[in-house]
């Protein structure tokens, strides 16, 4: 059934924002969690909240893990205190970013500034080992599904040098 | 204010009302302290095996109470199943205690006398035995309260300690909340690396004591063969407890095994005997036990542990004496986090 305009207007809530959970489960990590499983984790992430221009971890600086973007816009950039600073992506609702870091101690390789108002979900090493402890079956999947990212991420590079090495007059014997 | 006096002077003037409210909160939450720290004590403890009931399937709180129970049988168990020999024997009552030990420093003082003529001038021998007996007529005295305060601490200590099994990652995670962005990760590595080096080594500390305890125990006994040894089971029990403040804390045990032998008529050899077992157990924990259960030590330096010692006795006595350690090594993560980030700032 269709609202009309004043039932509308009651139960407007603006824009319908994911649970958790369901922001969770799209996530390549989480794909391989049971719905108790994404309960649990649930209870241990972080929400936080960042304002536009607002860095969310710096370069150099040491990481304790990673980001999902829940609502609003994060830019990943090299040298961003310089004037020539890089971009070297873009990342909207649904993508996240810094996973090196939930491997341990480990320091950002670039930064991750708040283009817009932005809802992020932060997921810690300490919150991983924890999982590990009480939850092994879990952590072995969240494992499994952050292996799968880190060769999704290895692959594209590999293929952004080869795309390189081509541009630049290599053959591909020289490659091998 | 400001116009009057700058910034600087606002700054001082916060800091320093602050760190009065700290110090007025610090006396405040003293009577608490030494259910809070035993309770802390008890949690890292139980820790590892909360964990694995957790894995279980059992809620913390319930995996605490169940350890509890057990403990607590376990040590009723040891208890009723200990020869009498072994068990605590009555002291007698504080006159007695304080005739005892005046009479038996009284026979040490003779043989300073004879054997060290030049101590006499100064009146060494009579101020120890003056002090000595005061200290053990104020001891007798205060019996009754440290019993009851006791008490009060065997009660309080669980409760404390099963709110924080249960509740204390989600305060943690509350406190965590209220931290800036811009500190958040900072802070979040900072409390990990403090639970991560205090857990290991409060764990490490209190498995050395009851391991020293247990040494303590055996020695004794080994001394008993050849001297009269007597409340074998309370003086083990005191030089484990002592055993965790570094380096004062096994002469701390020896001395008051000292006390309670020269207030109960004991002859001067089963001090002797004493000696030599708490050396025997030291001997064994700095060979054996320490480098085992230590592995993850807090890394400070001795001159600073002595440092800190001094200091925590100062301000809290013998509670003071205990937490020294834990609070510096707390205190030296908090710095290192907050001097690596000051270094990268000042590089970028």
């Amino acid at each position: 059934m269709k609202a009309d305009g004043i039932w509308g207007n009651i139960f407007r809530i603006g824009p319908r924002k994911d649970s958790l959970a369901e922001t969770l489960q799209n996530i390549l990590l989480f794909q391989e969690l049971s719905p108790k499983e994404l309960k649990i984790l649930e209870r241990l992430v972080h929400v936080r909240t960042y304002d536009v221009g607002e860095p969310v971890f710096v370069e150099t600086e040491p990481g304790a893990g990673m980001y999902i973007i829940r609502t609003g816009r994060v830019d990943i950039v090299l040298q961003h205190r310089s004037e020539n600073r890089i971009v070297l992506s873009e990342l909207a609702a649904g993508d996240f970013f810094g996973e090196m870091a939930l491997l341990g101690d480990t320091t950002r390789s670039a930064t991750a500034i708040a283009r817009e108002r932005s809802e992020l979900i932060g997921f810690f090493h300490p919150d991983l080992v924890e999982i590990i402890n009480l939850h092994p079956s879990m952590g072995a999947n969240i494992c499994l599904g952050l292996s799968k990212t880190l060769a999704e991420r290895l692959r594209y590079t590999n293929a952004q040098l080869r795309d390189v090495w081509q541009m630049r007059g290599h053959s591909e014997e020289s490659l091998r | 204010v400001k116009n009057l006096f700058g910034d600087a002077p606002l700054r001082i003037l916060a800091i320093t009302a602050l760190l009065v409210a700290l110090f007025l909160a610090f006396l405040a939450i003293q009577i608490l302290l030494v259910p809070f720290v035993a309770a802390l004590f008890v949690v890292y403890l139980f820790e590892p095996v909360v964990i694995v009931l957790q894995r279980r399937g059992m809620d913390r709180g319930r995996a605490f109470l169940i350890l509890l129970g057990l403990s607590f049988v376990g040590i009723v168990i040891i208890l009723s199943l200990m020869p009498q020999w072994l068990r605590q024997e009555t002291l007698g009552s504080s006159t007695t205690f304080t005739e005892r030990m005046s009479h038996q420093l009284g026979t040490v003082e003779r043989w300073v006398d004879i054997r060290l003529p030049m101590l006499q001038s100064s009146g060494i021998a009579d101020q120890l035995t003056t002090r000595a007996a005061a200290l053990g007529s104020r001891l007798f005295e205060q019996v009754p309260g440290l019993i009851t305060s006791f008490f009060v601490n065997l009660l309080l200590v669980p409760f404390i300690a099963y709110f924080m099994i249960r509740d204390g990652k989600t305060l943690k995670r509350h406190a965590v909340k209220l931290v800036p962005n811009r500190y958040f990760e900072m802070s979040l590595i900072m409390f990990n690396r403090i639970d991560q080096q205090i857990g290991a080594y409060l764990r490490g500390r209190l498995i050395e004591c009851i391991l020293v305890g247990s040494t303590q125990v055996l020695c004794m006994v080994i001394a008993s063969v050849f001297v009269d040894q007597r409340y074998i089971l309370l003086i083990a029990a005191v030089c484990g407890i002592t055993n965790m403040i570094p380096y004062l804390g096994p002469v701390m045990g020896t001395v008051f095994g000292a006390i309670l032998y020269l207030g109960t008529g004991l002859p001067i050899t089963s001090i002797y005997g004493l000696i030599a077992a708490s050396a025997g157990a030291h001997l064994m924990d700095n060979i054996f036990i320490a480098p085992a259960v230590l592995s993850h030590n807090v890394d400070l330096h001795p001159l600073t542990v002595a440092l800190v010692l001094v200091i925590g006795g100062e301000l809290l006595g013998t509670l003071g004496l205990l937490i020294a350690i834990p609070v510096a090594s707390t205190i030296k993560v908090i710095g290192q986090e907050f001097y690596a980030n000051y270094q990268l700032h000042v590089r970028t």
